[in-house]
């Protein structure tokens, strides 16, 4: 009976010893794993915390590009700087209603016949006997 | 077999009293979540929750090129709780003073410890009291006696993102800032009465701000979470969350460039003859306004320095205030007449007579600024003939002349979204007195906002048809994905095509010689348009010293592609000869706004010419 309650005691203890090593292991594991939760979250909300700043930033940034490009701050800066920039008021395309290739055949001749060319020569005709 | 270490006493006692140690451990562990657990999380759970409010970013609003004409942007109202700011910190102090350039010995005064006593509130606009935020910490309260520390004091509200993150950098325990959006309008007084402004308790107040608030306000975020001791959030205990919502873009069909032209225009029309009021209305064929603005006008920025004298300024006066449209409104009988077959543009009527009969009566016609003779209906128009439009009213007669004023947009509101839209005046023909048979073709005894009249030539324009002014082109979610198009939106047909394009050819006499507006003249293209002059009820009389000078027109005539209409109000004290008649005052404008939109709408002389007998064979014409 003794040599049986020892051996029921050994058990127990080294049972007892693998349960305190698992339970503190699956403790620490648990531990270590609420950490990283927490750890990961706080990340997470930092990173999305940055972005939103930089979110914040960039339509800051976009706000003064658009307030620098008012119509007005345009006008004054022309003046200021004496840029004597002017509104587009002439029309900058010509549409042809006549007919395009006789406009273009008059362009084309009026540049060859007014550029470089030599003065035509006086032509003279001479008929035998006189 | 050996004894064994575990036969000692020794091991039976070690291994017992780890048994009672992991028992009492466990006993108490019981104790503190089981029995004690209500009473230890009553006082976490008051101070541990926080609830944190996530803003919407207001969505944009955005010409019809893209460009920004009010934006949000995230500004810090930065303040200091006097009580936690820390000695080792004062060194800092004159920095800070110099980032939120605020004196220093302000400053210093900001930072002096404050008491208010308990169940006393901060005056509204007082810069201190508790922090503004949701989640701020509850103070003990206790008797009516004690003291309550000020524990909130505004140091500067508009502080940027850049000029925060260096306050931040200073790290002066106790100043912190309360971030918020701010509404920025970037051109300013572009559009104003359009774009309208979002007031200082954040809530939308006019124009397209109040009309699309609910898709630009978009949906505030929260989320539900814990705190440590030090205030900071613990995300990992984030129990809900509503992620926020930004809110959508309207695009509005209102061009900068063409709004900026049109502004530049009122301006100049502002210096030279000093009116009282001023509209211009710029639209495409389908109803979309390019571009609309008054004089006077408002900065969008400023809309709270506007004086309270001068709050007028801030009113849609192209929508919300009625003119008589005067001779401008000669479309609506010419045309009604002609719809009716019961004349043609080559008619001739007999404009030289004082007096006709109409329903047994005699009614005296009214006069004309200058002699007129016999003249086809395309004259009328172009020489703006009072007798002959009054002439074309009777022969539609009341109830007809009522049907087409109406089917032209008069008397009734287009359902223009922003601004106050007003019906203006026109009277069932049952109560209309036997005279105004006469007086309402020709634009007198009728009223009209200048939205009304512009619409009214926008249905020549548009082949006959009355089609609702629109300001808004599409509804953009925060992605920028189109999720709302708006089309072109007919509210019915007034005459047919035919009609209308009689009525442009003879419109476009107007603005040649012999016309009453060769000022609107816009060289290489046919201008069809129309002058108004219209005298002012001033002190009870009809006044010959105020008048309304008006433009309303088109063009290329024949394939028309911008109408424009320009209004001035009371300029006659510098107007040439002491009148303003839209001749002088207003088709200039017209001409010079058309000129420069040529390039940026791309507008091409139509091919089609505009035929020759409609035009005016007389020379002259004052109105």
């Amino acid at each position: 009976m003794r040599k049986d309650t020892s051996a029921f005691v050994n058990q127990l203890l080294v049972w007892l010893l693998v349960t305190i090593g698992l339970g503190g292991s699956a403790g620490l594991v648990t531990v270590w794993m609420r950490h990283q939760i927490s750890v990961t979250a706080k990340a997470n909300r930092d990173l999305a915390a940055q972005i939103a700043r930089y979110d914040r930033l960039v339509d800051e940034t976009r706000t003064q590009i658009e307030t620098e490009q008012a119509s007005d701050k345009l006008r004054h800066l022309n003046t200021a700087l004496g840029l004597g920039l002017v509104p587009m008021n002439q029309i900058p395309v010509v549409h042809v209603t006549d007919n395009v290739v006789e406009r273009l055949a008059r362009r084309a001749n009026a540049g060859v016949l007014a550029d470089g060319s030599a003065p035509a020569a006086p032509l003279r005709v001479s008929l035998p006997g006189f | 077999m050996s004894k064994g270490f575990a036969s000692s006493r020794r091991m039976v006692l070690l291994g017992s009293t780890l048994l009672l140690c992991y028992a009492a451990l466990g006993v108490r562990l019981v104790w503190l979540h089981v029995v004690d657990r209500d009473a230890l999380l009553k006082p976490l759970a008051k101070v541990r929750p926080m609830l944190i409010p996530e803003s919407a970013r207001r969505g944009d609003i955005l010409d019809a090129r893209g460009a920004r004409l009010a934006t949000s942007r995230s500004e810090i109202l930065l303040g200091v709780d006097p009580h936690s700011l820390l000695p080792r910190d004062e060194r800092k102090w004159a920095e800070l003073a110099s980032l939120i350039e605020l004196p220093e010995t302000e400053l210093r005064q900001r930072f002096q410890p404050r008491f208010r006593r308990a169940g006393v509130r901060g005056e509204e606009g007082d810069d201190t009291g508790e922090a503004p935020i949701p989640f701020a910490l509850p103070v003990a309260s206790g008797g009516e006696e004690e003291q309550r520390p000020i524990t909130w004091v505004k140091l500067r509200e508009d502080v940027s993102e850049s000029l925060y993150e260096r306050v931040r950098r200073l790290d002066i325990r106790g100043v912190y800032g309360i971030r918020h959006y701010r509404r920025v309008y970037p051109s300013n007084e572009l559009a104003a009465h359009v774009i309208g402004y979002v007031n200082r308790e954040h809530q939308a107040a006019a124009g397209i701000e109040a009309y699309a608030d609910f898709y630009l306000r978009g949906q505030q975020g929260w989320r539900v979470g814990e705190r440590d001791g030090r205030n900071r959030e613990l995300p990992q205990f984030a129990s809900r969350e509503v992620p926020r919502r930004d809110g959508y873009s309207v695009v509005l069909s209102i061009d900068s460039t063409v709004q900026d032209i049109v502004e530049q225009e009122l301006a100049q029309i502002a210096a030279r003859f000093e009116p009282r009021k001023a509209s211009i209305v710029v639209s495409d064929l389908d109803g979309f306004v390019l571009a609309l603005a008054n004089y006077p006008s408002f900065n969008l920025n400023e809309f709270n320095k506007v004086p309270k004298a001068e709050e007028a300024r801030m009113k849609n006066a192209a929508v919300a205030d009625i003119y008589d449209p005067g001779s401008v409104f000669k479309i609506v009988p010419a045309a009604g007449a002609l719809e009716e077959r019961l004349v043609t543009p080559l008619t001739v009527l007999d404009c030289t007579m004082d007096r006709m009969a109409h329903r047994g009566r005699m009614l005296s016609l009214p006069a004309e600024d200058h002699k007129m003779g016999n003249l086809t209906i395309a004259e009328i128009l172009s020489h703006s003939s009072n007798r002959g439009a009054a002439q074309l009213g009777m022969m539609l007669g009341e109830e007809r002349l009522e049907r087409y004023a109406r089917a032209f947009g008069f008397g009734a509101k287009l359902g223009f979204p922003v601004g106050g839209e007003v019906a203006g005046i026109l009277h069932p023909h049952r109560r209309w007195y036997p005279i105004d048979i006469t007086r309402i073709p020709m634009g007198h005894s009728v009223s009209s906002t200048v939205l009304q009249m512009h619409q009214a030539m926008a249905v020549i324009a548009a082949g006959g048809v009355l089609l609702r002014p629109q300001v808004i082109r599409e509804i953009r979610d925060s992605a920028n994905e189109t999720v709302y198009r708006y089309g072109r939106m007919e509210l019915g047909r007034a005459v047919s095509p035919r009609t209308a394009s009689q009525v442009a050819s003879m419109l476009v006499g107007v603005t040649r010689k012999g016309g009453t507006a060769l000022e609107a003249a816009i060289e290489g293209f046919d201008v069809a348009g129309k002058t108004g002059t219209s005298q002012k009820f001033v002190d009870g009389q009809w006044s010959k010293k105020h008048h309304i000078a008006s433009f309303s027109g088109f063009f290329p005539a024949a394939r028309p592609k911008v109408v424009i209409t320009v209004i001035v109000d009371d300029a006659d004290h510098k107007a040439p000869g002491g009148v303003a008649y839209g001749r002088t005052v207003a088709a200039p404008s017209f001409k010079r706004i058309g000129e420069r939109l040529i390039p940026i709408l791309d507008i091409r002389a139509g091919a089609a010419a505009v035929p020759a007998l409609l035009v005016a064979r007389h020379e002259g014409g004052a109105r």
